[in-house]
């Protein structure tokens, strides 16, 4: 894989250097009273820089509630996040957006791309949106990493699904963000296509140390990270260092008995 | 199918309500137009049964002429009135003098417009004659003391007992005794009136003569009227008439028939302009609807709906729509009759009474407003019903059609046809076809919008990369359906296309009366009435040639006659000074030498009769008096001096009325303007309502009168531009919904709120610009078109008003903001997660 000597991107300098992202005694409850859905009740979660994390669960467990409050895209009931020094509940929208904008990378399911821009211009999106150039250098680097080089002029619409998750994991490394979340990055993919995107993701972690969430069903994606947290009910039950399908699916097993 | 069809209705109230709004307020100007103008018919004919009062019949002079549509009638001598008297079976008969009589508020100023008529009236006391009651004070009993309308003595300001003027046109001074009103009402329709008495009249209104325009006669109640005009008629005069009651109903309202007439298809084509920006409005919120439930319908198909059963969802779902928004139009209509009431009543074309929404008005605004909606429903309707199943199972992409071959074919064509038909009608100066080709280019373009929307959305959008990414989202987000945003601009284009065209005709016609004051207007100053379009007295022009301050004086005049069986109003004026000052372009002959009975002519009219120099052509006037005149020139401005000129004195000695519209005063060598100015103002100080102006200030009057018929049009147009605006809104809407996903994932990946808006703002204001930078074009395209094909003759000389359409551009560009600014806000509003996780 050809790699560029890139250092892993840290502006701000933090008070735990290598912690990304931290979760303290998060809950978040939906609705009131007796319709009232407990999504998370007190999760607490670090985030190691560099790292690539798994979180697995069964559905309904709250993953996707947890990624999207870590991202800043929704607010906890309760508990605090932070991305880097940053608590985010102390932000107001304008700087959650600007959060988002150049410390965040997103990678979605589906819906990635903007169907009017090509490639090349969904990738520079959020470097454009906050005014800025991004760096040509940088760009080409990830690009040819994911293996776009000659689909960059093209729209969405002209790429295979595969061709397209692997714009969005483009565009989510182009700001060099702290943290790239993604939820079931591979849901829509074939298993060839998925496993590109997964050791791509992986690579990304290992060689540019960007660090990654990702939120999966799929024991097998959850192969490709350095760890794996499971979600039951709204609580981190387990916690796997280099996870294996059999070790996943056997604590996975162990929920529902 | 109807299930589905009312669920589809409730569930998309909202996009519906856009649709609705077109359809409501197209419907509602139709409406309007119809109450207005009925209601304005059923004034007037209120008034003009009202002004018949309870006369039986009327005797009048035999002797008429008919210059332009307008009926100058002959007087009957004062005695016939004791010959009515004496006949067996009338119960009461009464002499009624009229003429023109302006009357002068306290700062002398004119009071009324120089719409409806300004009248002076013989005060009849008796109910049965006369419409006019006491409302206040008393009869006028002296010659100087008059009794004014309710509706002008508000106007003015005059209380009883106050001292003016009125102006007959000589400036009479009067004491205001008393008000009265017309059938109950404060005036007829605005028609000013100043009654004087009997002798009032006779000195003032008739000249002195002792001659009358009416006898009004009232039968005694048994009488048999038939039997009565007939014993009457046994007694008139070589000369005189009587009509019965119905004849005298019918004559007056066929005066305002005229007017009405004129009125109704101008109204009706601005509601019709407002129907077709309204249709585009609608049939795009249509096609946006039925391509977003492209999915939904090939779910229906794929479970077994037929086609049939498809495309009668959407007809059914329009009829509901458009029923229902063609009633709330309906009652709307109410509303714009009300403000049209406004508008007309501006230019004192508003008779009051009640506003009056008949069946048929009712039926029409119901019909058409249905009928629009469901044909304009039609083509996406189909569209929808040629859904394939299949295409329930995949992504399917909303709404891609593009620009369309065959369709950029018919339009090429269609423009080629339009540009052909213009060159020709401009070459032989046909108007007919240059119109055709004008209006045929005009939907051309709106055919050809569409494969335009791309590469003119592009050029015009290109100030937009200086905003960034947002610029370009909204750039190409605009151009991303061609069809969508060619039908939204369209809308937008034909009302722009309009105003500029309105805004181009009235800046030619300023540019034509400067040219034509340029080229055959030689005085320095001009004298006359105040409002500039009153009359003049003769005089005036006699006292002003005689100051030695002035050069040459002539007045402008003008009197109906028949010359050789042409009924016509022949000016009339010094024509021994006129040609110093005014320019006729004489062909053939002298002007100086058109003195006593002679005459000179138009070319065209010479032509026409077969008329030479030296052809002897008889004349005769409405006052009984006749001859012989000599043609002694032949001209070719007939601008400015109409189809034939003879000399004032001789008609006068003739007796023949002369009414100056205005005197053209050359001022001597070595007097300046202002000292010309203030001779002629302390000279003319004793005739009140004259006002002397200069050549600029003189033409301003005119340039005013054409501003005034501006603001009406612009007024009328405002609507379909507001249709338009909600149609713009709609799409962006409609778009923003479509687009819900997309909008979540900006906002994800860090598009701020100020950008969201902005990006919908500037998509907005690319559509708006588009639509009118379009409508620009072609309006001023088809006004080039017809005003080069009205020939150099005309008085129109084609200018581009820079300023003003300037100004039609950039209210174009804010009105793409306004349109906007809903649903720039909501799609800021999105909450990003529900963006995304909405599938
Ligand atoms: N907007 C919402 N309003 C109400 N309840 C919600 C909302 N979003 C999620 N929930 C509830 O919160 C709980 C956690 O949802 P979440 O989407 O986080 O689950 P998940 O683990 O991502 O599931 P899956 O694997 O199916 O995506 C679920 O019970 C869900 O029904
Ligand atoms: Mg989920």
């Amino acid at each position: 894989m050809p790699t560029t000597a890139a250092p892993t991107s840290a502006p701000t300098p933090t008070p735990t250097p290598s912690i990304a992202a931290q979760v303290r005694s998060a809950t978040k409850v939906y609705g009131h009273g007796d319709t009232a859905v407990h999504a998370l009740r007190g999760v607490d979660l670090d985030v190691a820089t560099g790292r690539f994390l798994a979180v697995m669960g069964p559905s309904g467990s709250g993953k996707s509630t947890l990624m999207h409050c870590l991202a800043g895209l929704d607010q906890l009931t309760s508990g605090e996040v932070r991305i880097g020094d940053v608590e985010l509940g102390s932000l107001r929208e304008r700087d959650l957006t600007r959060l988002r904008r150049d410390r965040i990378g997103f990678v979605f399911q589906a819906f990635n791309l903007i169907p009017t821009l090509t490639a090349r211009e969904n990738i520079e999106l959020p470097s454009r949106l906050a005014g800025d150039r991004p760096d040509p250098a940088w760009v080409d680097a990830i690009v040819s990493t994911v293996g776009l080089g000659d689909r960059l002029g093209h729209r969405p619409a002209e790429l295979s699904g595969g061709q397209q998750q692997r714009v969005a994991v483009a565009r989510a490394l182009a700001t060099r963000p702290d943290l790239v979340f993604a939820d079931e990055p591979t849901g829509n993919l074939d298993s060839r296509s998925g496993t590109e995107i997964l050791r791509f993701l992986r690579t990304a972690a290992d060689e540019l140390g960007q660090t990654v969430v990702m939120v999966t069903h799929d024991p097998v994606a959850a192969t490709h990270a350095h760890e794996a947290v499971i979600l039951a009910d709204g609580r981190i039950v387990d916690h796997v260092g280099s996870p294996t399908v059999d070790d996943v699916l056997a604590r996975l097993a162990a929920l529902g008995g | 199918m109807l299930q589905v069809t009312l669920a589809n209705l409730r569930a998309h109230k909202r996009r519906l309500l856009a649709t609705s709004a077109a359809v409501l307020l197209g419907v509602a100007f139709l409406v309007g137009v119809l109450v207005q103008t009925t209601s304005l018919q059923a004034g007037f004919d209120r008034l003009f049964r009202a002004e018949s009062a309870d006369i039986d019949l009327v005797v009048r002079s035999d002797r008429v002429i008919e210059a332009d549509d307008e009926t100058f009638r002959g007087r009957v001598p004062a005695s016939v009135l004791d010959a009515v008297r004496a006949t067996p079976g009338v119960a009461a008969a009464e002499a009624d003098i009229r003429g023109t009589a302006v009357i002068l508020d306290r700062d002398g100023d004119e009071v009324g417009t120089p719409g409806p008529p300004r009248l002076g009236l013989t005060w009849i006391d008796d109910p049965d004659l006369s419409p006019y009651r006491i409302e206040s004070g008393r009869a006028p009993a002296g010659p100087d003391e008059v009794v004014i309308d309710v509706a002008s003595a508000d106007a003015a300001g005059l209380a009883i007992g106050d001292r003016t003027s009125v102006l007959t046109p000589d400036p009479v001074a009067v004491e205001v005794v008393g008000t009265a009103t017309f059938a109950g009402e404060d005036s007829q329709g605005g028609v000013t009136a100043a009654l004087f008495s009997p002798e009032g009249a006779r000195q003032h209104l008739a000249g002195g003569a002792d001659e009358v325009d009416r006898i009004v006669v009232a039968a005694e109640p048994d009488a048999d009227v038939a039997a009565l005009e007939r014993s009457i008629r046994a007694e008139l005069p070589e000369g005189a008439e009587v009509i019965d009651r119905a004849t005298f109903e019918a004559e007056n309202q066929d005066q305002v028939a005229g007017l009405l007439n004129a009125l109704r298809p101008i109204l009706l084509s601005f509601a019709l302009i407002a129907l077709v920006v309204a249709a585009f409005s609608i049939y795009n919120a249509f096609s946006i609807l039925v391509a977003q439930r492209t999915r939904e319908s090939a779910m229906l198909r794929a479970l077994g709906a037929t086609r049939g059963q498809t495309l009668r969802a959407v007809l059914v779902e329009a009829l509901i729509v458009g029923f229902g928004s063609a009633a709330l139009g309906t009652v709307a209509g109410l509303g714009v009759a009300a403000g049209l009431r406004a508008l007309l009543g501006a230019f004192d074309l508003d008779v009051g009474g009640p506003l009056q929404l008949g069946l048929g008005t009712i039926v029409v605004g119901l019909g058409v407003g249905t009928l629009i909606t469901v044909l304009c429903a039609l083509g996406p309707a189909v569209r929808a019903s040629r859904t394939a199943p299949i295409a329930a199972l995949r992504d399917v992409s909303v709404d891609r059609t593009g620009a369309g071959r065959v369709r950029s074919g018919i339009g090429l064509a269609m423009a080629a046809l339009g540009v052909a038909l213009i060159g020709w009608g401009v070459a032989d100066t046909s108007l007919a076809r240059s119109g055709l080709g004008a209006g045929l280019a005009i939907i051309a373009v709106a055919v050809l919008a569409p494969a335009l929307a791309r590469p003119v959305g592009g050029v015009l959008g290109a100030p937009l990369r200086l905003r960034g990414v947002t610029g370009d989202l909204a750039r190409t987000n605009a151009v991303r359906n061609p069809r969508r945003t060619a039908a939204t601009s369209t809308a937008l284009m034909i009302g722009v296309a309009v105003v500029a065209l309105f805004t181009v005709f009235a800046s030619s016609l300023q540019a034509g009366l400067d040219r034509f004051a340029d080229e055959s207007f030689g005085g320095d100053l001009v004298v006359s009435a105040g409002s500039g379009f009153g009359d003049l007295d003769t005089d005036v022009a006699r006292e002003v040639a005689a100051l030695p301050e002035v050069d040459a004086a002539a007045g402008l005049g003008y009197a109906p006659l028949d010359i050789g069986g042409r009924q016509i109003f022949v000016s009339a004026s010094d024509l021994a000074v006129a040609g110093r000052i005014v320019d006729v372009g004489m062909v053939e002959g002298d002007l100086a030498d058109v003195q006593g009975p002679s005459m000179a002519v138009a070319e065209g009219v010479a032509r026409d009769e077969g008329w030479t120099i030296g052809s002897t052509v008889p004349w005769r006037s409405v006052a009984g008096t006749s001859g012989e005149v000599v043609v002694r020139g032949i001209y070719d401005n007939e601008e400015i001096a109409g189809d034939a000129l003879m000399s004032t004195s001789f008609l006068e000695d003739e007796g023949v009325d002369v009414r100056d519209g205005s005197v053209i005063v050359d001022l001597a060598d070595g007097v300046s303007l202002d000292q010309g100015r203030r001779a002629l103002e302390t000279a003319l100080d004793d005739r009140a309502g004259v006002v002397v102006r200069d050549r600029q200030e003189y033409l301003d009057l005119f340039a005013a009168q054409v501003q005034q018929v501006l603001v009406l049009v612009y007024g009328m147009l405002a609507l379909s531009i507001v249709i338009a605006l909600i149609g713009i809104a709609n799409t962006l809407s409609l778009s923003t919904i479509e687009r819900t996903h997309e909008l979540g994932l900006l906002r994800a990946v860090g598009q701020s709120r100020g950008q969201t808006r902005a990006m919908v703002r500037w998509e907005s204001v690319l559509i708006a610009v588009l639509g009118t930078v379009l409508g620009l074009v072609a309006g001023l395209g088809a006004a080039w078109a017809l005003i080069a094909s009205a020939g150099p003759d005309s008085l129109l000389v084609f200018a581009t008003p820079t300023g003003a359409l300037a100004v039609v551009a950039v209210l174009g560009g804010l009105a793409g903001v306004v349109a906007s600014l809903r649903p720039a806000a909501r799609a800021a509003r999105l909450d990003p997660l529900a963006a995304i996780a909405a599938t």
